[in-house]
């Protein structure tokens, strides 16, 4: 479905991403799995078209999306909830979904049947439906930031360290949702740094460092390569002892 | 002293000059709050309604149409300024889009110099403008009550756009996250040319009464209402639209204060005084009256 090759990407003068090759299949859910500034942010942002590609090539569905403006790359049917959620805080929660189904304004009937829908999913957000998003909890809006996303029923879901600064009861939350988007048969890009839980629910998983990619499999085989988790991601002792 | 009659004639002024900053404010903010833009050009707009109404002067057209149609070619003309000017430069910087406004306004200013005159050229104006009606021993010019109703009915309906329309909702996402609005499938295009398309249709119509209370246009009209736009915009907090609009009635009655408080001697100062009273404020308040506080990154 998706296909990323050689992808070489400059901020200024520093080189963010060396050499990134990737591929996510059809209903797969694929993590990107790395410490801060290893190049992950970058490449969805490449991906998404949010930043300039160097060199390399970026395919989707078999055509070519690269260069293409991001609300381009959103109409071929990739979404990315990025770092930080992103939320329009100054807008209701029900403003905010209406955007994320932009691309299908015309049809209100799909509108409201979408917004029951992410209701059924997320029920804080019934509640929460003409307050300003602003106003609610860290957990509450990164859900708020997939239901957005998932308005504009995308073909792939790009999610960026969702449980970044969540409280650990709500990490667990975030990951049993994607694990529930997948098995529903959403294809799913994830970028954690939460290794254990992510490797918990993805079939499979790249690591990247300094703009590249170190290594490349399903869960079971990145974990027997403790020594990876230990430089990379700082395993605890106990941690290491239990998967090795 | 001041009579009740005097009060009713302050808060008059105040009111049409307070609507019409507050329009022309919001005008400048539009912009500046999706591409982070002072639109420098932004006063040109007003001289374009001003020579507009005076070549479509001594033609067919009863004043009413007239002023549409200028409103119109103002709106036009921001609209094809960020067409042919800024879309160029906009993926460079901010600082070329910025001097970009500059060329752009010194281009127009230029061109009515060249192909009309340097001198001012008179505006035709509906006989309403000069007339007054007497309230309680009060002369109340009908211009001003006209710019109050115009300035309010035109806040009204542009908050119902923004609040109610799908391209409304997106604007106000978009001044507070341009390229996140872009990533929900919302072309960057759309919602910068409707934005410049807001702020030269609100430069258009606090044109006419601009020009309805100086009587003419000259190449150089447009630089007093930018600069009041501008520091109301600052002054009420240039992130907000409602802190533009708060900013440009405070302005005002900062300046009518000041008319009519202010004794003779001074008033040739009273730019000076209105200008150290916005400082102060600034002082206490750097974000504007309605801005957030910048937040300090540890």
């Amino acid at each position: 479905m998706l296909k990323v090759q050689n992808l070489e990407v400059y901020y200024g003068q520093s080189r963010a991403l060396r050499d990134i090759s990737l591929e996510v299949g059809d209903g797969e859910l694929v993590a990107l799995l790395g410490v801060n500034g290893a190049g992950k942010t970058t490449t969805l942002a490449a991906i998404a078209g949010i930043v300039g590609v160097t060199s390399g090539s970026v395919e989707f569905e078999g055509r070519s999306i690269m260069g293409m403006a991001p609300e381009t790359v959103l109409r071929c049917g990739i979404a990315l909830v990025p770092e930080g959620r992103e939320i329009f805080a100054g807008l209701t929660v029900r403003d905010n979904l209406r955007l994320g189904g932009y691309i299908h304004r015309r049809n209100s009937r799909l509108f409201a049947q979408d917004v029951e829908q992410m209701v059924a999913l997320f029920p804080i957000l019934g509640e929460r439906m003409d307050q300003s998003a602003g106003t609610m909890s860290g957990g509450e809006q990164q859900q708020l930031a997939i239901a957005r996303a998932l308005m504009s029923h995308p073909k792939l879901l790009m999610l960026d360290e969702p449980s970044l600064g969540l409280a650990p009861r709500l990490v667990q939350d975030v990951f049993s949702l994607i694990a529930t988007l997948h098995s529903q048969g959403t294809t799913v890009l994830l970028v954690e740094q939460n290794v254990t839980q992510t490797l918990n629910i993805a079939d499979r998983a790249y690591l990247v460092n300094m703009g590249r990619i170190e290594a490349e499999g399903t869960p079971d085989e990145l974990h027997s390569r403790v020594d990876v988790e230990q430089v990379y991601f700082g395993t605890h002792a106990a941690q290491s002892k239990q998967s090795g | 002293m001041f009579s009740w009659s005097d009060w009713f004639g302050f808060v008059i002024s105040f009111l049409s000059l307070g609507s019409l900053y507050a329009v022309m404010a919001l005008g400048l903010v539009i912009v500046y709050g999706i591409l982070r833009l002072v639109n420098f050009a932004y006063g040109e707009y007003i001289m374009i309604v001003g020579y507009t109404l005076y070549l479509l002067h001594g033609g067919p057209l009863p004043w009413l149409v007239m002023a549409v149609l200028a409103v119109l070619v103002a709106a036009l003309a921001s609209y094809l300024t960020e067409r042919i000017a800024f879309r160029p430069v906009r993926s460079n910087s901010v600082t070329a889009m910025l001097i970009t406004s500059f060329a752009v306004s010194t281009l127009f200013r230029n061109a009515a110099l060249l192909f009309i005159s340097p001198r001012s050229r008179v505006v035709p104006l509906p006989d309403l403008f000069s007339e007054g009606v007497n309230v309680a021993g009060t002369i109340i010019q009908i211009r001003d009550v006209l710019a109050i109703v115009v300035s309010i009915v035109l806040l009204l309906v542009l908050t119902l756009l923004m609040k109610r329309t799908v391209l409304g909702i997106a604007l106000r996402a978009a001044a507070d996250k341009f390229t996140m609005t872009r990533l929900l499938g919302v072309p960057a295009n759309l919602m910068i040319g409707a934005a410049f398309a807001i702020s030269g249709t609100l430069a258009g119509v606090v044109g006419l009464f601009w020009l309805g209370r100086i009587g003419s246009v000259t190449p150089l009209i447009g630089l007093e209402p930018l600069i009041i736009a501008f520091v109301a915009s600052v002054l009420g907090g240039v992130e907000s639209l409602v802190g533009a609009v708060l900013g440009g009635y405070v302005l005002a009655l900062i300046t009518v204060t000041i008319n009519n408080f202010l004794p003779q001697s001074f008033v040739d100062y009273r730019q000076a005084f209105i200008f150290a009273i916005v400082i102060l404020v600034l002082l206490v308040r750097p974000q504007g009256l309605v801005g957030q506080k910048a937040e300090v990154k540890s």
